[in-house]
C-alpha cells in the first residue's frame, strides 16, 4: 500500500522540512493542513496511511481529536510531533493508539530515525526512559491536559465546559485537580509554571 | 532613826568600861543632856550656786519626789541635791520668778504658794503650775478653804494667813492674830485665848502647845472650850534663854500639824517629841552655823539631811559628816603634811613617813620615823618595821621601840619589802635582795626601764609574788628566781597597789583605772562616769565586806560581792558609792604609791593618807541608804519652742526637726552616785552627767520614736527605765493612705499615657493605612504592569519556542535537503549557507531560551537518575551539525552504563554549551567528554584540542567580568558570552564547581565537579 502522509502543522517551514525528510524516505505523497478544522475535513476527504500531528494548532488543541480520529480511522498511523514536553504529553501514545511522540526539539538524526520507523510502521524502541520527575505537569492525565490548554488560554470554566461538552462541575473538579497536582496556588502561578516547564498553549 | 543612831554611836565610839556610866547619865539626865547624834557638814547654797536670791520665803522638802522646793524673793525653784531648776522661763510663767508671798502645804500634803499677783501656784511632782481654777488668795477664807479643803467657811476677817499661824485641830480651824488664838465657827472667828506674849503654837499628837519665847511650853486644853493653860515643861535652861535679850533667839518650826516640830537656838537644832504626856527635846545638831537668821527648817528623814532657809543668806544644807580630815596637832615646821605610809603609835596617834604626827593624844610615844623615810615601809610578823631612809635600810623593833640595824648593803634609795617564809625580801630598781645576815641580791635585773620603782608586793602562792611597778605588773617566781613582766597597761600607767580580797587581787594604777587579778587572769573594771577611778590609790575592806578605794577625787565604796560578780559574770553594773565633799571629805585628793596605804586603826576607823592630812572614818557608821533616783520631764522643746510636756501624747507636726527634752533628776544624790544614760530609738545607750540632762533628738524622721532614759543609784545595780515616746506625723505626701492615691494617679497616668499613645498609634496607623493603601494600589498597578510584562515575556518565550526555534530547525533541515539535491553549485552553496546559518540561529535561540530559563530560577528541582552516556550521545548528535569540518571528532568517553543522580535538563544544557564552545574554538582534532569519580563525587570534563585560552580569558569565563572588560577580550566569531553566562549560572545552581585548564594553541579542558 502506498504511503500517504498528512502533516497537520501550522508552520509551513516545518511542513517543508518534514516533507523533505519524508521525500528522502521515498514518501512522495505528502499533504498538509494547518488547522484542526482542515484536519478533520482532509481526513474525511482523502485517505491517508500516516498522520503527523502537531498538538497546538491555531484553532485548537488536537488532543481533543485524537480519540475520535483513532476510532474513525483505525488504520491511520499517527505520530504526534510537538514542542510540548515529552514527559507531559508523551503519555498520549500510551492512551491512544498512536505510533509515537516526537518532540520538535529532538536532534536531526533522531527526527530522521523516528520518521523512518514511523513511515515503515516499525515500532519505536525508546533508547532512553522518559524522565517524568521534576515536571509537575507530567502528573496530569490527558483530560486534564486538555483542560489545562483552555485554562492557559484564559478560558473560563463555563466556556471550557461548553467547548468540551462537559458539565461545569466536571470542569471545576478537573481544574481543582490540575491546581492541586502542579501545586499552583493561583492562575498566575500556573502560568509561570507552564512557562518554566515549556508547556505551550 | 535617832535611837538607832544613838546605839550605833555608842557602840562604836565609846569603850565598854565607860558605857554603864554614860547610860546612867543618859537615862537620868535625858532629855536635858542629849548629845548631838551626828556630826554635820554644812554647805551654803546661795546665788553663787544657782539660787535666784538669798532671801528665802519658804522651804518644803517633798519626801515623795525627793525634791526640795525653795520659795524666794525671786521666785520658786527646785533643788535636787546638785542643782536648781527655775520655772519662769517664758512670758506666761515669768511671774514665777517674782516674789513668793508664802509657800505652804495643804492638809492633804499638796504644796502651794501665793504669787505676788495673788494667784496661786501648786507643785505637781516636778513642775510648778499656776492654777487658774484656784481663785486669787486676796481673802483669808479663800486661803483657808484651799489649804484645809473647806467649802463653807466665809469671813470678813482680814487676810492674815502666814505659814505656821493657822492649824486644824479636832476638825476645827484655828488661827492666830494679834496674840490671840481664834477659831472659825460657822464663818465667824471667835477668840479662844489671848496670849500674854508672842507664843508660837504647834501641834503634837493632837495636842496644841504654845511655845513661849522664854523656853516654856504651854499645853493648851480645849476640852471644855476654856482657855486653860498649864505649864508643861520649862526648857529655858536647856535652851539658854536670856531674859535680857529682847530678840529671843529661840524659835519653833512646824510646817503643819502632825509634822515634826523643831526648835532652833544658837547653834543647836532640836526635834520635839510628845511621849507619855511629856515634851522631849532631842538634839539633832549642835553645829548649826552661827548668827544666821533661820526662817525655815526641813529635814530629810532618810538621809538626815538638814535644809535651812535663811532670811538673807540663802539655803544651808547640813549633811551628816561621816568623814574627818585629821591634821597634825603640832605640825613639824618645814615638813609636808602630805601623808603616805602611816603607822599607828602606841598612844593612838599616827606617825607618817615624813615624821609628822597626827592625833590628839599627848601621851608619850616612840618616834619611829625619826627621820623622813621613803613611802614604802613594811612590818614583819615579828613587829619589825622595815623602811628606807638616808641611812639605808632600817630595821625598827616596834615592840621594843628601838632601831635594830641600818644597812647600806644594797645602796638604793627605795625598797619594797615582803616577808616570805620568815625571810624579808627587798625589791628595788636593781633587783631582788634577801636579808640573811646582810642584804644580798639573789637576782639582779639586767635591763630595767629608767626610773623603775617597785611600789607594792603581794604573795600569790608558794612560788609567786605579784609586783606593782612603774612599768607594769611583774611576777617573781621563787623557785625559778625570775622576775618577768606579766601585764602592762596600754597607756603605760603605773601599777601602784595590790590588795588581796579573798584571792581576788585588786590593783590600783595611776591613770589606768582598776584591775582585778585572779589565777593568772587579769581584767579591767569599768570606770565611774567621772573617771575618778582612773587614779586609784589603795584598797581596804570593812567588816561588812565592802571594799573602800581612795582616788585623787574622793573615796569609793563597793560591795566585795559586786566585784566578784563582775569577775564571774562579766561586765555588768558594778555597785559602788562615791563619797566626796558633800560627805565631809573637804580635801578630796588622796595619796597612794606607798606602803601601807589605807590602814585600820585600833578603834576600827579607817585612815587614808591624803595630800593634806589623813581622811579618817568609821565605815560601820555609814548607813546603807539606797535611794532610787527618778527622772521627770521638765521641759519639752520642739524646734526651739517650749511646749507643754503632754505635747508628746499627740502627733508632732511633720516638719519637726528637733525634739529636745530637759529632765529633772530627783533623789538628792550627788551627781557621782547617779548613773544616767539615754538612747534614741534603737541606738546604743549614751551616758550623760546628771548635771546636763538635756537630750536632743535631731531629725528623727517620720513615724514613731522614743527617747529612752535609764538611771540608777550607783550602789544599786538595777536600772530604772523611762520612756518618752513620740510620733512625728507623716507629711501628707508620705501618708500611707497617700500611696493608694499615688497608685491611682500612676495607674491613671499610665492609662492616660496608653490612651494617648493609642491615639497616636491609631492616627499613625490611619496614615500608614492610607500610605499602605496608596502603596498597595501602586504596587498592584506595578504588579499588574509587571505581570503583563512577564506574561508578555513568557509569551515571547513561548513564541520563540514554538514559532522560531522549531521553524529554524526545519529551515535547516529543509535547506540542507535542498542543498543535497541541488545541482547548481551557486545555489547549493547559498542553500548550504542558509542551512548553516539557520542551525546557528536555532542554537542561539535555544541557548537564549535556556539563559532566560536558568537566569530566573534560584533552586533546581529534585535530582533524577539517568544514563549519562545516552545523554552525552544525544548531545553529540545534537551539536554535530555545528562542527566546522569533518576533521573534528566528538568522542563520548562516558561509560555506557553509567547512571548518575543529577538534573538531566540542566546538565544537558551545561554540556551542550561546553560542547558548542569546544566546537567553536576547535578546527580539528577532537572534543572528548569524560567522567571521573572524585573523593566526594564525580567530575565531568569537556576537553578539546582547540585554540586554547589565556589566563585572563579563563578568569573571565570562571568569574565573569564587566562588560568593559569583556570587550577587551579577543573576539571569536562564535563567542557572544551567553554560553558561559549559562554555564556559570548552572554550575552555581547545581552546587558544582568549574575548573578550566587551557593552553593556547593546544586546547582547553573544562571540568565540572559535582558532589554526591
Amino acid at each position: 500500500m502506498e504511503v500517504k502522509v498528512l502533516v497537520a502543522e501550522d508552520h509551513s517551514i516545518v511542513k517543508m522540512g518534514l516533507t523533505a525528510i519524508l521525500n528522502k524516505l521515498n514518501v512522495q505523497k505528502v499533504a498538509d493542513v494547518s488547522t484542526c478544522a482542515d484536519l478533520v475535513i482532509e481526513l474525511g476527504t482523502n485517505e491517508y496511511t500516516h498522520l503527523i500531528l502537531d498538538i497546538i494548532l491555531p484553532d485548537g488543541n488536537t488532543l481533543e481529536y485524537i480519540e475520535t480520529i483513532t476510532e474513525k480511522y483505525p488504520h491511520l498511523s499517527i505520530l504526534v510531533h510537538s514542542m510540548q514536553p515529552v514527559e507531559v504529553y508523551g503519555k498520549i501514545s500510551n492512551k491512544f493508539k498512536i505510533h509515537s511522540y516526537l518532540h520538535k526539539g529532538a536532534s536531526e538524526s533522531e527526527i530522521n530515525y523516528h520518521l523512518e520507523l514511523f513511515i515503515r510502521n516499525q515500532p519505536l524502541v525508546l533508547k532512553r526512559k522518559v524522565e517524568e520527575e521534576g515536571n509537575p505537569f507530567s502528573t496530569l492525565a490527558v483530560r486534564e491536559l486538555e483542560i489545562l490548554h483552555y485554562l492557559l488560554n484564559g478560558y473560563r470554566t463555563k466556556e471550557i465546559a461548553n467547548s468540551l461538552g462537559l458539565k461545569m462541575n466536571t470542569v471545576s473538579t478537573i481544574k481543582s485537580n490540575i491546581f492541586e497536582k502542579v501545586k499552583a496556588d493561583s492562575f498566575t502561578h500556573l502560568l509561570q509554571l507552564a512557562h518554566v516547564h515549556q508547556i505551550s498553549y | 532613826m535617832y535611837t538607832k543612831l544613838v546605839t550605833r554611836y555608842f557602840n562604836l565610839s565609846i569603850s565598854r568600861g565607860s558605857l554603864c556610866l554614860i547610860l546612867f547619865l543618859y537615862l537620868f539626865c535625858a532629855p536635858q543632856f542629849l548629845q548631838a547624834q551626828l556630826k554635820y557638814n554644812f554647805e551654803y547654797i546661795n546665788t553663787e550656786n544657782g539660787l535666784p536670791t538669798n532671801a528665802i520665803k519658804g522651804l518644803q522638802f517633798d519626801e515623795k519626789t525627793r525634791f526640795l522646793w525653795v520659795a524666794t524673793e525671786s521666785g520658786i525653784v527646785r533643788y535636787n541635791g546638785h542643782g536648781f531648776q527655775g520655772f519662769g522661763d517664758n512670758e506666761k510663767t515669768a511671774v514665777l520668778n517674782g516674789r513668793i508671798v508664802f509657800f505652804d502645804k495643804t492638809i492633804d500634803g499638796k504644796l502651794f504658794g501665793k504669787l505676788i499677783d495673788e494667784r496661786v501656784f501648786t507643785i505637781n511632782e516636778n513642775n510648778v503650775l499656776i492654777d487658774p481654777s484656784i481663785p486669787k488668795m486676796d481673802e483669808e477664807f479663800i486661803y483657808l478653804n484651799y489649804k484645809y479643803k473647806l467649802d463653807k467657811v466665809y469671813t470678813k476677817q482680814a487676810f492674815v494667813g502666814i505659814v505656821n499661824k493657822d492649824f486644824k485641830l479636832n476638825n476645827t480651824i484655828y488661827t492666830i492674830n494679834d496674840q490671840s488664838l481664834l477659831k472659825y465657827d460657822q464663818g465667824n472667828l471667835i477668840p479662844v485665848i489671848k496670849f500674854a506674849n508672842e507664843e508660837e503654837p504647834f501641834v503634837l499628837n493632837d495636842h496644841l502647845f504654845l511655845f513661849r519665847k522664854d523656853g516654856v511650853i504651854l499645853n493648851a486644853n480645849f476640852k471644855n472650850d476654856k482657855s486653860i493653860t498649864s505649864i508643861n515643861s520649862d526648857y529655858s535652861k536647856i535652851l539658854k534663854y536670856d531674859s535680857k535679850d529682847i530678840f529671843s533667839k529661840i524659835k519653833v518650826f512646824q510646817n503643819k500639824p502632825k509634822e515634826p516640830v523643831y526648835i532652833v537656838t544658837g547653834k543647836k537644832l532640836y526635834i520635839l517629841n510628845y511621849v507619855s504626856n511629856e515634851i522631849k527635846l532631842n538634839l539633832i545638831s549642835d553645829q548649826l552655823p552661827k548668827n544666821e537668821f533661820i526662817k525655815y527648817v526641813q529635814i530629810d528623814n532618810i538621809t538626815n539631811t538638814i535644809y535651812i532657809g535663811t532670811d538673807n543668806r540663802g539655803l544651808i544644807v547640813g549633811r551628816p559628816k561621816y568623814f574627818n580630815r585629821v591634821l597634825p596637832n603640832n605640825a613639824i615646821v618645814g615638813v609636808s603634811t602630805s601623808a603616805y605610809a602611816q603607822l599607828q603609835l602606841s598612844n593612838g596617834n599616827i606617825q607618817i613617813n615624813t615624821g609628822q604626827i597626827f592625833g590628839s593624844s599627848k601621851s608619850i610615844s616612840a618616834n619611829v620615823f625619826y627621820r623622813p623615810s621613803e613611802t614604802n615601809t613594811f612590818i614583819s610578823k615579828q613587829s619589825i618595821l622595815y623602811m628606807t631612809n638616808s641611812e639605808g635600810i632600817i630595821e625598827y623593833n616596834l615592840q621594843k621601840n628601838k632601831i635594830l640595824s641600818s644597812s647600806k648593803d644594797i645602796d638604793v634609795s627605795r625598797n619594797s619589802f615582803i616577808e616570805i617564809n620568815d625571810k624579808i625580801y627587798s625589791f628595788n630598781e636593781k633587783g631582788v635582795a634577801i636579808k640573811n645576815n646582810i642584804w644580798n641580791y639573789i637576782l639582779k635585773f639586767n635591763q630595767m626601764p629608767f626610773n623603775f620603782i617597785v611600789y607594792n608586793l603581794k604573795q600569790l602562792n608558794n612560788n609567786e609574788i605579784l609586783a606593782a611597778t612603774t612599768h607594769g605588773l611583774y611576777k617573781y617566781k621563787l623557785k625559778e628566781n625570775t622576775f618577768t613582766l606579766f601585764y602592762k597597761d596600754k597607756d603605760n600607767a603605773n601599777f601602784r597597789s595590790i590588795y588581796n580580797f579573798n584571792g581576788y587581787y585588786l590593783i590600783g594604777t595611776y591613770g589606768g583605772g582598776v584591775y582585778m587579778y585572779n589565777k593568772d587572769s587579769i581584767k579591767k573594771l569599768p570606770l565611774d562616769q567621772n573617771k575618778y577611778l582612773n587614779y586609784t590609790h589603795c584598797f581596804i575592806e570593812d567588816i561588812r565586806g565592802n571594799i573602800w578605794a581612795s582616788t585623787n577625787k574622793g573615796l569609793f565604796m563597793s560591795p566585795g560581792s559586786s566585784l566578784i560578780d563582775f569577775w564571774n559574770k562579766g561586765p555588768g553594773n558594778i555597785k559602788f558609792k562615791y563619797f566626796g565633799k558633800q560627805d565631809g571629805i573637804d580635801q578630796l585628793e588622796l595619796n597612794g604609791g606607798c606602803s601601807p596605804c589605807a590602814i585600820k586603826l585600833s578603834n576600827g576607823n579607817f585612815s587614808f593618807p591624803g595630800i593634806d592630812g589623813l581622811i579618817q572614818f568609821n565605815p560601820d557608821s555609814i548607813p546603807d541608804i539606797n535611794i532610787q533616783p527618778k527622772v521627770y520631764l521638765d521641759k519639752l522643746i520642739i524646734d526651739g519652742n517650749i511646749v507643754t510636756t503632754d505635747s508628746l501624747k499627740y502627733e508632732l507636726a511633720s516638719n519637726v526637726k528637733n525634739v529636745e527634752i530637759q529632765l529633772g533628776i530627783s533623789g538628792m544624790l550627788s551627781q557621782e552616785n547617779i548613773m544616767f544614760e539615754y538612747k534614741l530609738d534603737n541606738e546604743p545607750w549614751v551616758r550623760l552627767n546628771v548635771k546636763n540632762t538635756d537630750i536632743k533628738y535631731s531629725n528623727p524622721g517620720y513615724g514613731a520614736h522614743s527617747i529612752s532614759i535609764r538611771l540608777r543609784n550607783t550602789i544599786n545595780s538595777k536600772w530604772e527605765q523611762f520612756e518618752f515616746p513620740f510620733t512625728i506625723k507623716y507629711p501628707l505626701t508620705l501618708n500611707p493612705y497617700m500611696y493608694l492615691v499615688y497608685l491611682i494617679i500612676i495607674v491613671g497616668l499610665v492609662l492616660l499615657y496608653i490612651r494617648f499613645k493609642t491615639l497616636i498609634y491609631q492616627r499613625r496607623q490611619k496614615i500608614l493605612e492610607k500610605e499602605v493603601d496608596s502603596k498597595t494600589a501602586s504596587l498592584n498597578t506595578l504588579n499588574e504592569y509587571l505581570l503583563k510584562r512577564n506574561q508578555a515575556k513568557d509569551h515571547v518565550i513561548a513564541i520563540m519556542n514554538h514559532d522560531i526555534l522549531t521553524p529554524l530547525k526545519y529551515l535547516h533541515i529543509t535547506a540542507k535537503n535542498i542543498a543535497d539535491i541541488s545541482k547548481e553549485e551557486n545555489v547549493k552553496s547559498s542553500i548550504t549557507q542558509i542551512a548553516k546559518t539557520s542551525k546557528e540561529l536555532e542554537y542561539l535561540t535555544s541557548n537564549m531560551l535556556n539563559w532566560v530559563k536558568f537566569d530566573n530560577i534560584n533552586v533546581l528541582p529534585n535530582k533524577q537518575s539517568f544514563n549519562l552516556f545516552s545523554l552525552v550521545n544525544n548531545l553529540i548528535d545534537f551539536v554535530a551539525p555545528f562542527k566546522q569540518n569533518d576533521n573534528l571528532f566528538i568522542v563520548n568517553e562516558i561509560p555506557e552504563d553509567l547512571i548518575i543522580q543529577n538534573w538531566p535538563d540542566s546538565l544537558r544544557v551545561l554540556l551542550y554549551n561546553l560542547l558548542v564552545n569546544g566546537i567553536n574554538y576547535t578546527n580539528k582534532g577532537q572534543i572528548s567528554i569524560s567522567y571521573l569519580t572524585t573523593q566526594n563525587g564525580y567530575k565531568i570534563a569537556v576537553s578539546d584540542t582547540g585554540v586554547g585560552m589565556n589566563e585572563s580569558m579563563i578568569q573571565f569565563l570562571l568569574k565573569g567580568k564587566s562588560r568593559d572588560e569583556v570587550e577587551q577580550f579577543p573576539k571569536h566569531k562564535k563567542g557572544n558570552g551567553v554560553g558561559f553566562q549559562i554555564i556559570r549560572n548552572l554550575v552555581q545552581l547545581m552546587n558544582a564547581t568549574m575548573q578550566i585548564k587551557s593552553f593556547e594553541n593546544k586546547g582547553t579542558s573544562v571540568s565540572i565537579t559535582f558532589l554526591n
